[in-house]
């Protein structure tokens, strides 16, 4: 078993007595994982990743980060991206490097050495001795990860780190992220882009109103919510079908002979189907994406679906936040 | 005895240990701020600040020592007061975040940050002692009176009073830090501000809520005295003992400002 890099136990973070940001929230992070937070704004990420760096405190509960309860004490071993460029503009990028690195305890020429590395690994060399006033937006997401990977982290906790860039340079921050992790590397990364968590990470937890909604594995979660098109003969009405069938809820659709179904749901409608001697010319699973499985799971309407409420056993993905 | 036989006598690597010294992380962070606060100019204001002082009051009358050392002590503090305002709101915002991220505590971000507005006291204090020696010469030898020196300064007068003006503004520096938004609470900055508030009115005006009210000026003592160093020329037992309660200050409200800070919610922008 690997060990977590990130745990909360049942934590709540209120702000006053009016605001509530967090309620109950129990999550784990494995170590090596590639974790992705999924929210709307104001679900609470932001509020998470502050309590995961030690910025603010939680009201009730535990936060752990590698295997450290007194947070700051794990620093030197995480590095971290802020929601948005936070640099001292009169200095240049190297500068700061050196200054942020000698605060790990890099010193002279080793600081140099790895300022010099990092630079090079974000492609920043060549305006590595520009002020940081003069960067672009996707120098300055470059040059946050290049002062987060400086101690070569064992976490790394990348809060938004493309929001705000053009195409190319999310296309570029993305590179970075997926370098690191092909390296093993364990990551948090907290976006708005669903695209971006389903291609970087292996895991997500969607947060909603304060609130874990669910977590697990990427691929279990896709396949949680994967859609399969059955396809009857011509003469066949799917509702007609679906209603001698008793199959109720399970149907997602019907659409002349066409039946939608939820993927768990697949077997033993087509053990009925075969049964009743229905014939079938085509079965046809749908590929979903992390966004279709975002947009079902938090409802489009804005409703909240849980797992656990729905009576549906999603293999793999639970609702009350483990990492399975 | 063979040159053999004869241990080492134990050395200690200064050079290491300075290079050590350099690179803590409050050190680190002392340099930085000073560094940040110089070149985005506000370092400018302090110059122009020393050299209004300079002119209005010592460029057409030197005064003696008592007169240096008060006027100064008075304008310096004010400088103090603004400069470690400007340096800590410069220092606590959203940026804080990427080097507390790489610190273990805290506590060294403060410390880092005392340091620089303690540090950034001494050469406003030699630049105004520079631009009053340059028009007016230290007496003696002959002190012509009034315009042309200053009079009853003597090098050792001059430095004991460095000290305690010194200790003195470092001591204001420090309370405006510790007393900065996020460090301190509101409730906290208001305990201040009344406090300052009682101090004046105990100060400048008669009857009984003001006698009552002058205890509040007892912590103020030790400043008073570190004052009249310069002006004394000599340190004395009670002279040591303000400035021994002035490090005392500095220290405590370093440590209470840690305290704060450690307890603290950090939602900058």
């Amino acid at each position: 078993m690997t060990t977590p890099v990130i745990e909360c136990v049942e934590v709540s973070k209120a702000y006053g007595k009016r605001i509530t940001a967090l309620k109950n929230l129990s999550l784990t992070v494995a170590e090596g994982t590639s974790f992705g937070l999924l929210g709307e704004n104001g679900a609470g990420k932001s509020t998470l990743v502050r309590l995961i760096m030690g910025f603010i405190f939680p009201t009730a509960g535990r936060v752990r980060v590698l295997g450290e309860e007194h947070v700051a004490r794990a620093h030197p071993r995480i590095g971290y991206v802020h929601e948005r460029p936070i640099f001292e503009t009169r200095f240049k990028g190297r500068e700061y490097l050196h200054y942020l690195g000698q605060l790990s305890g890099l010193w002279g020429a080793a600081n140099r050495q790895r300022a010099q590395e990092v630079l090079e690994l974000v492609g920043l060399q060549e305006a590595a001795d520009r002020t940081v006033g003069t960067y672009s937006k996707g120098m300055l997401q470059r040059l946050a990860i290049a002062q987060a990977l400086l101690t070569d982290p064992a976490l790394l906790i990348l809060d938004e780190p493309t929001s705000g860039l053009d195409p190319r340079s999310q296309w570029e921050v993305r590179q970075i992220i997926a370098g690191l992790r092909r390296q093993g590397k364990s990551l948090l990364l907290c976006s708005h882009y669903l695209a971006e968590v389903e291609a970087l990470c292996d895991a997500v937890a969607i947060l909603r109103q304060g609130e874990l909604l669910l977590s697990g594995t990427v691929a279990d979660l896709l396949h949680a919510q994967d859609v399969v098109e059955i396809v009857l003969a011509q003469d066949y009405s799917a509702s007609e079908v679906a209603a001698r069938l008793q199959f109720g809820e399970q149907v997602m659709e019907t659409q002349g002979n066409v039946l939608r179904i939820p993927g768990p749901a697949q077997q033993r409608i087509l053990a009925a189907l075969v049964e009743a001697r229905i014939a079938i010319t085509s079965l046809n699973p749908l590929s979903q994406t992390l966004e279709d499985a975002y947009v079902q799971i938090t409802g489009n309407d804005g409703t909240v679906t849980k797992a656990g409420e729905t009576g549906t056993e999603i293999n793999g993905v639970s609702g009350k936040g483990e990492l399975l | 005895m063979s040159a053999q036989e004869i241990s080492p006598a134990p050395t200690v690597d200064l050079r290491r240990a300075l290079r050590e010294f350099w690179h803590w992380p409050s050190v680190t962070i002392a340099r930085f701020t000073l560094a940040r606060y110089v070149r985005s100019g506000w370092i400018l204001g302090d110059l122009i600040f020393v050299w209004l002082l300079y002119a209005i009051f010592f460029f057409e009358f030197g005064g003696n020592v008592a007169y240096f050392f008060g006027t100064a002590g008075q304008g310096l503090s004010a400088l103090a007061i603004l400069s470690a305002v400007v340096m800590t709101q410069r220092a606590m915002n959203a940026r804080v975040y990427l080097p507390l991220a790489r610190i273990t505590s805290r506590a060294s971000y403060i410390r880092g940050l005392v340091l620089a507005t303690g540090v950034l006291r001494v050469p406003a204090f030699l630049l105004l002692l520079a631009l009053a020696a340059s028009y007016h010469h230290f007496s003696p030898p002959p002190c012509t009176g009034i315009g042309g020196c200053i009079a009853g300064a003597t090098p050792a007068n001059i430095t004991i009073g460095a000290i305690g003006l010194l200790a003195n503004c470092i001591v204001i520096s420090t309370l405006v830090v510790t007393f900065s938004a996020p460090i301190a609470t509101r409730l906290a900055r208001i305990g201040l501000l009344a406090w300052v508030a009682a101090v004046l009115y105990s100060s400048a005006s008669p009857g009984p809520i003001a006698a009552i009210l002058s205890i509040t000026r007892i912590p103020l003592m030790p400043l008073a005295a570190c004052y009249n160093l310069g002006a004394n020329g000599t340190i004395g037992w009670s002279g040591a003992l303000a400035l021994a309660i002035d490090i005392a200050y500095i220290i405590g409200l370093s440590l209470l400002a840690e305290y704060w800070m450690a307890k603290r919610d950090l939602i900058l922008h």
